[in-house]
């Protein structure tokens, strides 16, 4: 076949083909190279061969090393351990066990799944320490309600407490609108405040006379996560009364509800117990991807940081909203924003080795976050373990959805978290294809909140509004609006070179003073 | 769907939802598959192995069962097979006559000797040839090099402009490293440093082979490429040129009172590379008959052979051959679905889907799967092969291979009737891929791939965004259909010598049409390795001028397969007398390429 005409083909091809054999070749020639890259990041990243992207996985690990070898290619520089290492390694809440389990109040031992049990909330330890009511261990309630008074009231003490929080003779919430439960009869804030006043073992009971169904329960609740450093116990209401028919106090657990229903105070009940718990932790690791840009002159010691977390729900492990056992490919959350990470690495390269000599700029970091599904775990990893002190850090970028921008809708959070942000928006509103709708609320939870927290000024890019796909199997990569995707880094293209560039700091603003 | 007002802002996201959910399949794919991620697929690599494993998730995810049985006896979805060697190049030093020389810019150390330590004295060997025009040699007789390291200059015998004295302007075959380093090592050095010689007209003159490169040892000593600056700094200033024009007279060895001593390390890694298969079970008495549909998933990686663009860009391989083996995957999801959903009692032969490695090497993984087959090749009904099924134009699919057996040709056009297609039929075997193995076992084949060739072929321009995936579904359709018919005949197919079927074949290709003259005697004619041995060259002719050599095997003509004789007349029949060619050839089992300007026919040998 000779060459000369082989080279011909192609030209031909645009003329003589049917319509739909060359839609996609066409489609791509047309919207040029950026549309194609969003396309294929996405459409890799989000391929049932990464099993959903869960940390921990080997479709994760093949998700790291995607977004590292990018890294790479862009021409970044390893971010972590002194510039030697892309990876941060990110330690992740793995499944919990319980293993040997003990508790004696006097004569009392507790039946395991019986009449006791032990709360995964607690940790593993052995203490044998005097009994100490602490009613609902309720830290601050309405009207001036709590159950301490401010001192190291347990210290020393096995804390017994309450469920649930002050109820009428019903049974029913004496706080909640409608007979719901408000927030303080939640487990955490209760183990919390019992352990921040010197508890060193803590027996959760249901209080008895209460209007819940989950009322016959052990409470031991179905937290896998840590959420105190003292072991946690879990009795029946029957169980507290055969405990107090051994103590001289004399009263029964329905005494001594009556009595936490009207006020707080701690009650100590005279009585040695003996808690053992030994729970066993799987440890698994996650990795955040970072690779960093520096800067120029005197800029270069402060930091902007781009990101968008690289995980998703795998099979729906947690956080699906269709259930387990189908694959989320998660393609607009986050393979959207995770692309568009990559792909911002790839032009700022250029960008930031074309300034002028002498042009002052901060130094970029890109980061692909781990572990935001399961609450955040890469970007808290972050922010309590930054490259640089975390208050060199004078802007967050976060990406987490922006694949299915409908209607050209953006919206961006966090503008009211840094001086100056907000008027700039409206200018770049004024040259982009999107609509930006740059609202004051915090109402979407994604990896910029740890950055908040820390006092780093930071925006939020997510489309708006959110799709019906989100959290579902349905989040496939065909459905994402690529071109609109683009103009999406093209917008934060912009921002970070502003943000590197200005000669001063976005100062953060408090946004809890905005509301 | 999407929402109206999404679709009409989201383009590609509306023409994949027209398009249907094959097609979005396809695309996935033939994404991930030809992404960069992937190392251009090239066997040995990080992305190699992940194109492996992507095909076993997917052929799993198909639902059908692991494709063979390891040496325990095991289900297994690979089949390994030898495939070369990777070499690691460590820590490497060179010192002589108080300098140290940096690795990488002074000198390499190369994959075609062994890694080691030497010193001793230095002698120069010349261009190190054995023989050349006129009685030339670089060796007297009972030249002994034991305990020196041997110098020797790269290319061979140049005038005073630096161009070849034997080659009319080119260098030729003795100028190769691996002829010289075997003849030099037959002397026994404890060492060899090939140089760059001053003073030649060859633009890779400043420049030094990759580290490592050459897989194939040619000595069992450590062999370096160093500049003649650093050969001359360990020879205290010695006058290279001088030293290049005693050798150009064909002047004897040289021994020196210098010394050199060096040390390199490397680990030569046997390559293992492996074929992914998957076996759908077949039904009833033909359950032991066996349909093989196989497409080659390796590709040319940064082009470090068989480029027609050259090594160090990537090589994605979207067509060649990311679009067959997503076919494949396609298939096997389909041909279950197929089966599981057959009558009671039905009957149906096994199929067997392979992702075949090592194609770009010479058919390696076909190869060793017909020399090793796993189930009898007796049994086996039929073998389709996929090579470039991607860039389909104007809806054309050529399929080779319908003379193989009887009434193949019918069942093709009959269900080929059904498809959007057109299907055209090739003169001869329609090209050299991995159903070549399977024809010489006498196994009746189809090979499905693009009528109309494209110039993106075997360059970085392979991409996947150029690909038809439109028409690629759909030969993935019309192969659901084929591969059901032959898998359910009562009567299997019988293999045929297809040429004896094909009077329109290759054959036809008339010399009285040939303008020009390759000047070279093939070897065996129908021997079972790729390519065509050469087993002499005409002196002063176009092969000979160009370096090609009696031992050589022509693997590729401009970047193409040459598949047989006549298959590479019909590529020659179509230049005239000056025009120069990219030739691939196989020397000391590596690959190189020689350009070959044709000399026109009626001149030769005057």
């Amino acid at each position: 076949m000779l060459l000369s005409t082989l080279i011909l083909a192609p030209a031909a091809l645009a003329f003589a083909q049917e319509p739909d054999s060359g839609t996609l070749p066409r489609l791509y020639a047309e919207h040029g190279d950026a549309v194609r890259k969003m396309d294929e990041h996405i459409t890799f990243l989000s391929n049932a061969y990464l099993g959903g992207r869960l940390p921990g996985t080997p479709g994760m690990h093949i998700t790291e090393r995607y977004v590292e070898e990018h890294f790479i290619a862009a021409g970044l520089e390893p971010a972590f351990d002194n510039g030697s290492s892309f990876r941060q390694s990110v330690p992740l809440p793995g499944a919990r066990a319980l293993g040997e389990h003990s508790l004696t109040v006097g004569s009392w031992t507790g039946q395991s799944g019986k009449n006791f049990g032990i709360s995964l909330s607690g940790s593993s330890g052995e203490v044998t320490a005097e009994l100490a009511f602490a009613g609902y261990s309720v830290n601050e309630g309405p009207n001036g309600y709590s159950s301490y008074s401010g001192g190291n009231d347990l210290e020393g003490k096995i804390a017994v407490i309450f469920r649930f929080e002050p109820m009428d003779e019903t049974g029913r919430t004496i706080w909640g609108e409608n007979g719901r439960w408000t927030n303080a009869a939640g487990f955490t804030p209760k183990l919390q405040a019992a352990e921040a006043q010197g508890a060193v073992g803590i027996i959760l009971v249901n209080p008895p006379g209460v209007d819940d169904p989950r009322a016959g329960e052990i409470p031991t609740g179905r937290q896998n996560r840590q959420r105190v450093s003292i072991p946690v116990a879990a009795v029946t209401t029957t169980a507290l009364d055969r405990m107090l028919e051994a103590s001289r106090l004399n009263t029964t657990s329905m005494q001594l509800r009556a009595g936490a229903d009207k006020e707080g105070g701690v009650i100590n009940l005279g009585m040695q117990a003996s808690l053992k718990a030994v729970i066993s932790q799987e440890q698994r690791t996650a990795d955040n991807v970072g690779g960093l840009l520096r800067g120029r002159g005197a800029l270069a010691d402060e930091i902007v940081v781009v990101g968008g977390h690289i995980d998703h729900l795998g099979m729906g492990v947690y956080g699906s909203r269709r259930g387990r056992g189908e694959l989320h490919p998660g393609a607009d959350d986050n393979a959207s924003g995770t692309a568009a990470v990559i792909m911002l690495a790839d032009r700022l390269v250029p960008w930031m080795n074309s300034l002028p000599e002498g042009t002052p700029a901060r130094s970029i970091l890109f980061l692909g976050l781990n572990a935001e599904e399961a609450g955040l775990d890469g970007a808290r990893h972050y922010v309590d373990n930054p490259i640089r002190p975390i208050e060199t850090h004078t802007l967050m970028i976060n990406f987490d959805m922006i694949g299915r921008v409908a209607n050209k809708r953006l919206q961006i959070l966090g503008s009211q978290t840094g001086e100056g942000l907000k008027e700039w928006l409206t200018e770049l509103d004024a040259q982009s294809p999107l609509e930006l709708n740059a609202h004051n609320r915090l109402n979407l939870g994604s990896d910029h909140i740890p950055f908040i927290g820390k006092q780093v000024p930071a925006l939020f890019a997510i489309i708006d509004p959110l799709h019906a796909d989100y959290h579902t199997p349905d989040d496939v990569a065909w459905k994402i609006n690529r071109v609109d995707a683009v103009h999406v880094v093209d917008l934060f293209e912009a921002i970070l070179q502003g943000g590197a560039l200005r000669p001063e700091r976005h100062t953060f603003l408090d946004p809890r003073a905005s509301r | 769907m999407l929402g109206a007002q999404q679709a009409t802002e989201a383009p590609l996201a509306r023409a994949l939802d027209d398009l249907g959910t094959d097609v979005q399949r396809y695309h996935e794919h033939i994404v991930t598959l030809a992404s960069p991620f992937l190392d251009g697929r090239l066997p040995g690599t990080d992305g190699m192995e992940l194109a492996k494993d992507y095909c076993q998730f997917w052929l799993s995810e198909a639902g059908v069962a692991p494709g063979f049985v390891d040496a325990s006896g095991a289900a297994n979805w690979r089949q390994a097979f030898p495939l070369g060697a990777s070499i690691d190049m460590g820590a490497s030093s060179v010192s002589g006559n108080g300098h140290q020389l940096a690795s990488g810019t002074d000198y390499q150390p190369l994959g075609l000797g062994s890694g080691g330590s030497a010193s001793g004295q230095t002698v120069w060997v010349g261009y190190g040839i054995e023989e050349g025009p006129e009685g030339y040699t670089s060796f007297p007789s009972q030249l002994d090099l034991s305990g020196k390291v041997a110098f020797v200059f790269r290319f061979e015998p140049m005038n005073d402009a630096g161009s070849s004295l034997w080659g009319n302007g080119r260098w030729t075959g003795a100028a190769g490293f691996g002829g010289k380093i075997a003849a030099v090592a037959e002397r026994n050095p404890a060492a060899i440093v090939i140089v760059n010689p001053p003073g030649a007209d060859d633009p890779r003159v400043d420049q030094l082979m990759a580290a490592g490169q050459g897989g194939n040892q040619a000595a069992e000593v450590p062999v370096l490429h160093m500049t003649h600056q650093a050969a001359s700094q360990l020879h205290a200033g010695m006058d290279l040129l001088a030293l290049r024009q005693h050798f150009d007279h064909g002047g004897d060895p040289v021994s020196t009172e210098n010394s050199v001593s060096l040390a390199v390390e490397m680990t030569r890694t046997p390559l293992i590379a492996e074929n992914v298969g998957g076996m759908l079970r077949g039904k009833g008495k033909l359950a032991d008959e066996l349909v093989i549909i196989g497409a080659h998933l390796d590709h040319l990686g940064m082009g470090d052979f068989g480029s027609r663009s050259g090594p160090g860009e990537l090589h994605p391989g979207a067509d060649d051959n990311a679009s067959g083996s997503a076919a494949i995957l396609m298939l096997a999801d389909k041909l279950k679905a197929s089966y599981d959903s057959m009558p009671e009692g039905a009957e149906a032969r096994s199929i067997l889907f392979i992702l075949f490695s090592g194609e770009e090497s010479g058919l390696n993984g076909s190869r060793y799967y017909v020399n090793n087959p796993p189930y009898p090749l007796e049994n086996t009904a039929l073998m389709i092969n996929f090579d470039m099924i991607g860039r389909i134009q104007n809806r054309r699919l050529q399929i080779g291979g319908t003379a193989s057996a009887p009434e193949l040709l019918e069942m093709v056009q009959a269900q080929g009737a059904k498809s959007e297609l057109e299907i055209v039929i090739p003169d001869g075997r329609g090209g050299g891929s991995d159903h070549l193995p399977f024809m010489q076992k006498k196994v009746p084949y189809l090979f499905g791939a693009i009528a109309d060739f494209h110039d993106d072929y075997h360059t970085p321009r392979d991409v996947a965004s150029k690909i038809n995936r439109v028409d690629a579904t759909r030969t993935v359709h019309l192969f659901r259909d084929i591969a059901y018919a032959a898998a359910t005949a009562a009567q299997a197919y019988r293999y045929q010598e297809p040429v004896a079927q094909n009077a329109g074949g290759p054959r036809s290709v008339s010399l009285g049409e040939m303008k020009v003259r390759f000047g070279a005697m093939p070897g065996n004619y129908e021997d079972s390795e790729p390519g065509i041995a050469i087993a002499g060259v005409t002196p002063g002719g176009s092969a000979e001028l160009a370096g090609i050599q009696a031992g050589d095997r022509l693997l590729r003509w401009e970047g193409q397969k040459i598949v047989g004789v006549m298959e590479w007349m019909e590529f020659m029949v179509k230049h005239k007398p000056g025009d120069i060619v990219k030739v691939g050839v196989v020397r000391d089992g590596e690959e190189i390429t020689i350009d070959v300007k044709l000399q026109a026919r009626d001149t030769e040998g005057k």
